[in-house]
């Protein structure tokens, strides 16, 4: 097994070195020859043994594996060398020049990151191809404004081409058996489809290819690129992989802050008549017109090109086109779109772009792609993880390799569409995928789709965070102990870190225990109701009604009141002020007869001048029992009173006797 | 010689002063005895400026200089930067950068040459540094730190850092800087070397809980026993005389 790592390791390594980057123009005029072309990047055209016939190929001797410098270094005083990229120097100039360049800061921070460090092979590849190239500043740190950010700077060593859509390429199987791929507008139009299993139209692109790499270096078979978007405009004519000619023209026509292109607006009528405004339009006529003038100057490029490769998103097309009619072509130089994702034009962008295109990529070996094709679309993550330990010795070229194993396997999942698109692998070192996304939105029904998908539950965002720790709504939790209920063996969901399984009976039975209390509470509640309601009757009845009924009548309507004012207040409606007011009101008038009751009471009292205590007329109404209590009617006179309601005791136990026959009653 | 003291019953002197060859910054204090004690040591051979950087206190941290310059974060007001204007030598090239690290002395370790920096500072901080300081600016860790200014202090005769450097990291750093270096603590243990301790080619100012141990390895590895302010120009001269003879 040993052996077997690392031959397919040395086998990365080489073709990620020295064919990574070859041009079309660059590669011998048989290269194509009996190649075939293949619907995708990991379709099987051969068996077994052309993957043995790669690896002897491949394993040449000239491969050398990087030797870990620091490990051979001798420790001595004057060490001319850099532990954290693992190089040595010759000299103390060298060492500085070293501590000062931009590998070395990357390096320090991917090793400050927990990341592997980048050979400086491989960072030159990186920032001419992809960091963006414009200048090494930007790949200082300031700049970046999020945590996110200073991931993406390593991210873009793993994922130097996982947004390379592989729909837009064609894959062609060398008579070597390696897999090769080119970008589909290089030699026909991305709209037209290749009939994949027609003998003659495969044939036919082959000898597309083929007629490619045996044109002749004259100046006659030209390719040009025009890029044209947001008031820049980039032209640049080569010739194979030479510049014969280039241009680029830059005019302020997007407004600053405008939010979007003002032209729009001026089409729609109402015109804008500030000053920055009439500038843009002078610029956008500028423009057209000096791009136009190029394209006369340039009509002998033009008629010597046989394709012409444009870039022209939204009203920008207008500068190369009026109408249908482009403004520079003929009639034999075909006219396609890039498919790639262009940025900014200038000149170094479109030299890029057309590199891009012309590239001849080397595609996954044919090991890694028969492991893969073995295992289903599921277990390809798992196939990774377990390659892994190899993989951290694997640079970026690997790495790319397995993200297009990867892009395959997302491609047929059709629903994730947008995100998968660039974020679909999950290395080991970290790296969110839309699991984590579905989980952190709190998207469950998406949750349990990728799930079902076969999307990996254990895969670690940058944080090392699982999905699951990122779910924060309980449905999304929900929905992964579900499908950990019924996948519990397809995953380590202890890596994952669900806590445990919920099946259907579970659910089922937290569902009868909520019902259940939510039924006890009703009834609770209802109880609770019904007391309250009989008490306020009881209070009702027991109410004083002594001398006059007007006074007996206001009350019960006050009682009636506040009754409804409770409900209305259950019902979560406020009383009226005017409610509120009349209450009051009332409430100061009973205070009043009150008083005038036990003032008439008391002299009562004094003209009998014999207390008739049993003959009191109400012993339980509170008013009179003012000094005696409520149960057994004995003098209250010079004790403290247990007080209840408006009634009156002389010990509790004398309290509660009462109570029960309140509550008998 | 190296000496103990105290910033208010503090004892991270690094944070409250600015030691160079050229001046000294000091804090505002409640009471005169910190820089009483930074004025008796180098009164007479470098001036000691009491200042505020950006209102604060913590001068050490937040601006870093040698002989040749002192760069200050754009915290600082105008004020204070007039008042550093005025008080330090003509010499002495003041400038506030526009970094969004802020913090300069803890991103930004140097002496009169050589300046380690904090990786994720700015290209033009780094030019600045460059320009300003007259030094070669290295972007380097400590022990895994990114805090450069923090967790090391050298002078043009040696340098201290974290305890945790390991002899590579340590033989790269002293051949990277031409200066011997030791791994050490101060303040009876704290690894925030530079908070700890401010320090220039004759003397070293520590926090009052620095050990003996301490104060000797202090002593040796930055070459203070032998060291007098006049010590360095006799060298010069030596050296001087040496090249045009």
């Amino acid at each position: 097994m040993a052996t077997h790592l690392a031959a397919a390791k040395s086998t990365m390594t080489t073709s990620s070195q020295d064919k990574r980057h070859r041009s079309i123009f660059d590669v011998p005029s048989n290269f194509f020859d009996s190649s075939r072309l293949l619907p995708s990047p990991h379709s099987s055209v051969s068996d077994h043994h052309t993957a043995g016939q790669t690896q002897t190929l491949e394993s040449s001797p000239n491969n050398v594996v990087f030797l870990d410098g620091s490990r051979n270094a001798v420790v001595s005083a004057p060490r001319l060398t850099c532990n954290t990229c693992r190089t040595q120097f010759d000299s103390l100039q060298d060492q500085r020049a070293h501590f000062k360049s931009d590998i070395h800061r990357f390096n320090v921070k991917l090793t400050i990151a927990g990341k592997n460090i980048v050979k400086e092979e491989d960072f030159e590849v990186l920032t001419s191809e992809f960091v963006k190239d414009y200048d090494v500043s930007s790949i200082s740190g300031s700049e970046s404004d999020d945590d996110s950010e200073t991931e993406s700077q390593s991210q873009i060593v793993l994922n130097v081409k996982s947004s390379e859509n592989f729909k837009q390429k064609l894959f062609f199987l060398l008579q070597t058996g390696q897999r090769v791929s080119v970008w589909k507008c290089l030699i026909m139009n991305v709209t037209e489809n290749v009939l994949y299993g027609d003998e003659k139209a495969e044939n036919e692109v082959v000898q597309k290819l083929k007629s490619l790499t045996a044109e002749p270096r004259n100046n006659t078979q030209l390719r040009i690129v025009l890029l044209a978007s947001g008031g820049h405009f980039a032209g640049c004519v080569f010739d194979g992989d030479a510049v014969v000619a280039h241009k680029t023209f830059h005019r302020y026509v997007v407004r600053a802050k405008a939010g979007k292109k003002q032209s729009s607006k001026d089409a729609s009528g109402g015109g804008i008549h500030s000053a920055g405004a009439s500038l843009r339009r002078y610029n956008e006529l500028a423009l057209k017109k000096e791009v136009h003038e190029l394209f006369t100057a340039w009509k002998p490029y033009f008629d010597a090109s046989n394709c012409v490769y444009i870039h022209a998103p939204s009203s920008s097309r207008q500068l190369l086109y009026d109408g249908e009619r482009s403004y520079f072509g003929n009639q034999q130089c075909a006219i396609r779109n890039i498919a790639l994702s262009v940025r900014r034009p200038t000149l170094r962008e479109a030299k890029r772009v057309y590199s891009q295109l012309t590239q001849v990529t080397y595609e996954a070996d044919e090991k890694e792609v028969l492991q893969s094709k073995q295992e289903d679309l599921v277990s390809v993550h798992i196939s990774k993880i377990n390659s892994s330990p190899t993989s951290n010795q694997w640079n970026g070229a690997v790495l790319d390799d397995k993200d297009k194993a990867e892009a395959c396997s997302s491609k047929q999942n059709d629903a994730l569409s947008v995100s998968s698109d660039g974020e679909s692998e999950n290395e080991q070192s970290g790296k969110s995928t839309p699991l984590h996304q579905a989980a952190q939105s709190g998207d469950s029904v998406k949750v349990l789709d990728l799930l079902e998908q076969g999307l990996d539950p254990c895969a670690k965002d940058e944080r090392g965070r699982t999905p699951y720790m990122l779910a924060h709504d309980k449905e999304a939790r929900n929905n992964f102990r579900r499908f950990m209920a019924s996948n519990l063996d397809k995953w380590d969901w202890h890596a994952a870190k669900v806590p445990s399984a919920l099946t259907k009976e579970m659910e089922e039975s937290q569902a009868a225990k909520q019902a259940e209390k939510d039924a006890k509470r009703k009834a609770r509640a209802k109880e609770l109701k019904k007391l309250r309601k009989a008490k306020e009757k009881k209070a009702q009845v027991e109410a004083p009604l002594p001398k006059n009924d007007s006074k007996t009548v206001e009350k019960q309507v006050t009682t009636s009141t506040s009754i409804k004012g409770q409900s209305q207040l259950r019902s979560g409606v406020q009383l009226s002020k005017e409610d509120q007011i009349r209450m009051a009101q009332a409430a100061e008038r009973e205070k009043r007869a009150a008083a005038a009751e036990r003032r008439i009471a008391a002299l009562k009292i004094q003209a009998n001048s014999t207390t008739a205590a049993p003959n009191m007329s109400e012993p339980k109404s509170g008013l009179a029992g003012d000094i005696y209590c409520s149960c057994c009617n004995s003098s209250l006179a010079g004790k403290v009173p247990f007080h209840r309601y408006n009634y009156k005791y002389c010990s509790t136990s004398c309290m509660h006797v009462h109570k029960d026959i309140l509550e008998d009653q | 010689m190296a000496t103990r003291l105290q910033f208010e019953n503090n004892c991270e002197v690094g944070v409250f002063s600015k030691l160079t060859n050229a001046y000294c910054l000091v804090a505002f204090g409640g009471s005169e005895n910190f820089y009483s004690a930074f004025e008796t040591e180098l009164a007479d051979v470098i001036p000691v400026i009491k200042t505020s950087i950006g209102g604060t206190r913590i001068v050490g941290r937040l601006c870093v200089g040698n002989k040749n310059g002192l760069l200050l974060p754009h915290t600082t007001t105008d004020q204070e930067l007039q008042h550093l204007r005025n008080s330090l030598p003509d010499q002495v090239v003041v400038q506030r950068i526009e970094e969004r690290l802020s913090a300069l002395g803890n991103c930004i370790a140097c002496n009169d040459h050589v300046a380690l920096t904090h990786t994720d500072l700015d290209k033009e901080t780094e030019e600045m540094v460059a320009d300003v300081l007259g030094v070669e600016v290295f972007r380097q860790t400590i022990a895994g730190n990114i805090l450069v200014g923090s967790y090391c202090t050298f002078s043009n005769k040696g340098g201290l850092v974290h305890p945790h450097t390991s002899i590579e990291d340590l033989d790269e750093l002293s051949t990277l800087l031409q200066v011997p270096l030791v791994a050490g603590t101060v303040n009876r243990g704290s690894e925030v070397i530079a908070a700890g301790m401010t320090v220039n080619d004759w003397t070293a100012f520590c926090g009052s809980d620095t050990t003996a141990t301490e104060l000797s390895v202090i002593e040796s590895v930055f070459k203070l026993r032998e060291a007098q302010p006049s010590a360095i120009v006799d060298e010069m001269r030596k050296s001087l005389v040496d090249t045009y003879v």
